[in-house]
């Protein structure tokens, strides 16, 4: 294997790969990445098993080959390097040199056959996406994802094609985001995969702002292209749990409510709460609420009121005041409408308004409160 | 179902244990392995290596259960680099572990799986982050393989929250995983992991698959001490590959020699030499040996006594002759007494309360010399 390229050019695809690369792992091959020279192309490849990424750059390719090589320690190198050219070469017992102006670095390489393959994407569906609604499919969902290992399937993002859609759901069991979207170029058909947050986090920070980005499902991996990288997320193994179950089909009132001062106003109230429970009171009056926290224990006691659109019922709700931050944050519009049934009943909200193609949905399961 | 005639189905020749062998190609071929294997067996009769070996079966052999030594798929997960196989080994606390110590302890597992991964002599078990990586690797569909396969060496250092949180996962296995647990001492496994794995037993391996073992995974050692060095690390893989880097048989002659200076306590300076010399290194890995020989000169004396034909075979079958002497010279001795004083000194060289090795060995050397010169 022998190919010349601008530092530079090889210092940038190494870039894009090189954070993949684990710090302790069982598989010590994870620790390499594969360079694989062939056909005027040099591919790199790292892996930690959950997310692969491969990256591509043009090259001067002397002799074709693959190798395994050390990750950190040739991005290291390359890193502390001007951009001269650099001509790397490999023998047959897998011993790297690699060469510059400055002088040679030996690099003890391994058998690239013994380094994960590349994700097999059989029977494929592929949808394109523009990179800022594939942002926001993400960004508003992943929040409410699950830590909780003992149910897998909710520590991941649901992805969920439909005729000329795709809705992304995330849940923890006490609260739900999803996010649906609508348009022509997607596929008419029916398939779901699960898909980790980590995943999901490395794809938000390589999307550029504009342009669109191809993904791909395949049985066991989901691929991103985005450019000349591809990252491949392996999907979570689990059945997703029947969320449409728990949404309510109707609900009694509406409350429209300025989300920016909701979100102020919680924000304040809640640093009185139980920093236990973390819970905030949303008392509802006709066309206004209080939102009040107490903590017994340090005597702390916050109150505040806000005017809102409601001509419902007089009732007391609480909330966890983290998951109510959480779904206003995730509320882009200047108001955000909740739709309630009873203070023990799970609680509604969606943007009051949002683009025509789309529908943002989320649901908090409200504290159940005694003596109020 | 199985007549005498019947030949037992093999997936791997070189990986013995004929009867195990057969028993997990029988529910490869029905399709029916079990979530969870228990192995358990004698320390060092290549458990660790014959997990690896049904990992192999599993994601590389044919409908028929044959494998191709030389398929790539076969030579990852022997390499240990397989992304559906995990292997896991008891390690240092991580607080007391380099990430160069654990790759090159891997390394060597992957080169040479009957061998004791060497963390140098730092106390070793399985913690619950590991287990918890474990968790988070079973969530997830495989990467490329057939069947996820864990194996965890060692399954008795499980740290008890570890063995809890492990628990979860043999109660609820994801559909695509096998895991196959390992251990020396089944009894110190939870009875509710125990109750949950399917067992395989095994027995030490014969002293011509010892011999054949270590000289295929140490070509450069001298093959004439081979057959020796097996019997004298009581047919156990382990410890006869650390064998390879003592000279064992100095050490086994230095015993004789202690329990010769032992039955003629008067020459005390000679005895307090051999001591001396045994329990100079800080680290008493002479002194170990020379008391697991001790023990083994007087299981040799038990099987001379109970089967004076040699029907079974001896630890020490070089040195026929003396064995033979001295069983003259102590027919009289009560063995089970002397076992038992030697057990005694094994445990306080072991004892973390450190104390004087010299004191244990003068305690030994009298005990020996009532038991022995009545």
């Amino acid at each position: 294997m022998k190919f010349s390229i601008r530092r530079d050019e090889f210092y940038e695809a190494l870039q894009k790969v090189v954070s993949v690369i684990p710090q302790r792992s069982t598989i010590s091959m994870t620790q390499n990445i594969l360079l694989s020279a062939h056909g005027g192309q040099l591919e790199l490849m790292t892996t930690d098993l959950e997310i692969t990424m491969v990256s591509h750059v043009t090259a001067e390719i002397a002799t074709e080959g693959d190798i395994a090589i050390p990750g950190r320690l040739v991005h290291d190198i390359v890193r502390e390097l001007p951009n001269v050219m650099l001509s790397f070469s490999a023998d047959a017992s897998y011993r790297a040199e690699l060469r510059s102006d400055f002088g040679q670095y030996k690099i003890g390489g391994e058998n690239p056959s013994d380094f994960p393959r590349k994700p097999a994407l059989d029977s494929v569906r592929e949808i394109t996406l523009p990179n800022e609604v594939l942002k926001r499919l993400i960004d508003k969902s992943i929040f409410a994802c699950s830590h909780d290992e003992l149910r897998p399937a909710l520590t991941g993002v649901l992805f969920e094609l439909g005729e000329n859609s795709l809705r992304t759901v995330a849940t923890d069991g006490h609260r739900l985001a999803t996010l649906f979207y609508r348009s022509d170029s997607l596929p008419r058909e029916d398939f779901s995969a699960i898909l980790s947050t980590r995943a999901l986090n490395f794809v938000m920070r390589n999307l550029e702002a504009d342009g669109v980005t191809v993904i791909g499902f395949g049985p066991s991996h989901a691929v991103a292209h985005m450019g000349p990288t591809r990252l491949f997320a392996r999907l979570i193994d689990e059945r997703y749990v029947n969320y449409n179950k728990v949404i309510p089909p109707e609900t009694n009132f509406d409350l429209t409510v300025d989300t920016s001062t909701l979100l102020a106003s919680v924000k304040r109230v809640s640093l009185f709460s139980n920093p236990i429970t973390a819970q905030v009171l949303l008392r509802l009056m006709p066309n206004r609420m209080e939102i009040q926290a107490e903590d017994i224990d340090y005597g702390g006691e916050a109150r505040e009121e806000i005017e809102c659109n409601y001509e419902g019922d007089e009732f007391v709700i609480g909330f966890n005041s983290r998951y109510l931050q959480d779904l206003l944050r995730h509320i882009d519009a200047p108001q955000v409408i909740f739709h309630l049934i009873r203070p023990d009943f799970a609680v509604l909200a969606n943007p009051g308004d949002q683009p025509e193609n789309e529908d943002q949905l989320m649901l908090l399961m409200p504290i159940r409160l005694e003596n109020v | 179902m199985s007549s005498a005639a019947e030949t037992l189905l093999s997936f791997d020749p070189s990986l013995h244990h004929p009867g195990a062998q057969h028993q997990v190609m029988q529910a490869f071929l029905s399709g029916r392995l079990p979530h969870a294997y228990l192995l358990h067996g004698p320390e060092g009769c290549g458990k660790a290596r014959f997990a690896i070996g049904m990992a192999e079966l599993v994601n590389g052999a044919d409908d028929q259960g044959r494998l191709d030594p030389n398929d790539a798929v076969v030579r990852k997960v022997r390499h240990l680099q397989h992304p559906d196989v995990q292997f896991i080994l008891p390690t240092p606390a991580q607080s007391n572990l380099k990430e160069d110590e654990l790759r090159d302890a891997r390394r060597e597992i992957a080169a040479n799986p009957y061998k004791r991964a060497d963390f140098g002599g730092k106390n070793t078990f399985i913690g619950i982050d590991t287990i918890r990586e474990l968790k988070h690797e079973a969530r997830f569909k495989l990467y490329e393989g057939r069947r996820k396969v864990f194996i965890i060496s060692e399954a008795d250092t499980l740290r008890i929250e570890a063995a809890n949180a492990l628990l979860k996962l043999l109660e609820e296995p994801p559909d695509n995983l096998m895991l196959i647990l390992v251990t020396a001492n089944i009894h110190r496994m939870l009875p509710t992991i125990r109750s949950r794995c399917q067992t395989v037993r095994f027995s030490r391996l014969e002293e011509q698959a010892l011999v054949d073992i270590l000289k295929a995974h140490a070509p450069k050692a001298d093959p004439a001490t081979l057959p020796s060095l097996a019997r004298l690390s009581g047919f156990n893989l382990k410890r006869a590959f650390d064998f390879l880097n003592r000279d064992v048989i100095k050490i086994r002659d230095n015993a004789i020699d202690f329990l010769r200076k032992a039955v003629l306590l008067h020459r005390g300076q000679e005895i307090m030499q051999i001591i001396e010399a045994t329990t100079a290194r800080r680290d008493l890995e002479e002194a170990r040996l020379l008391l697991w020989f001790l023990l083994l000169w007087f299981q040799d004396l038990l099987h001379l006594r109970s089967n004076p034909d040699k029907s079974q075979p001896l630890y020490n079958a070089d040195q026929l002759t003396t064995l033979e002497r001295f069983m003259g010279f102590t027919a009289n001795a009560d063995i089970a007494a002397i076992v038992w004083d030697i057990e005694k000194a094994v445990q306080a060289i072991n004892d973390p309360r450190n104390y004087n090795p010299q004191l244990i060995f003068t305690d030994l050397a009298i005990a020996l010399h009532r038991h022995l010169r009545g």
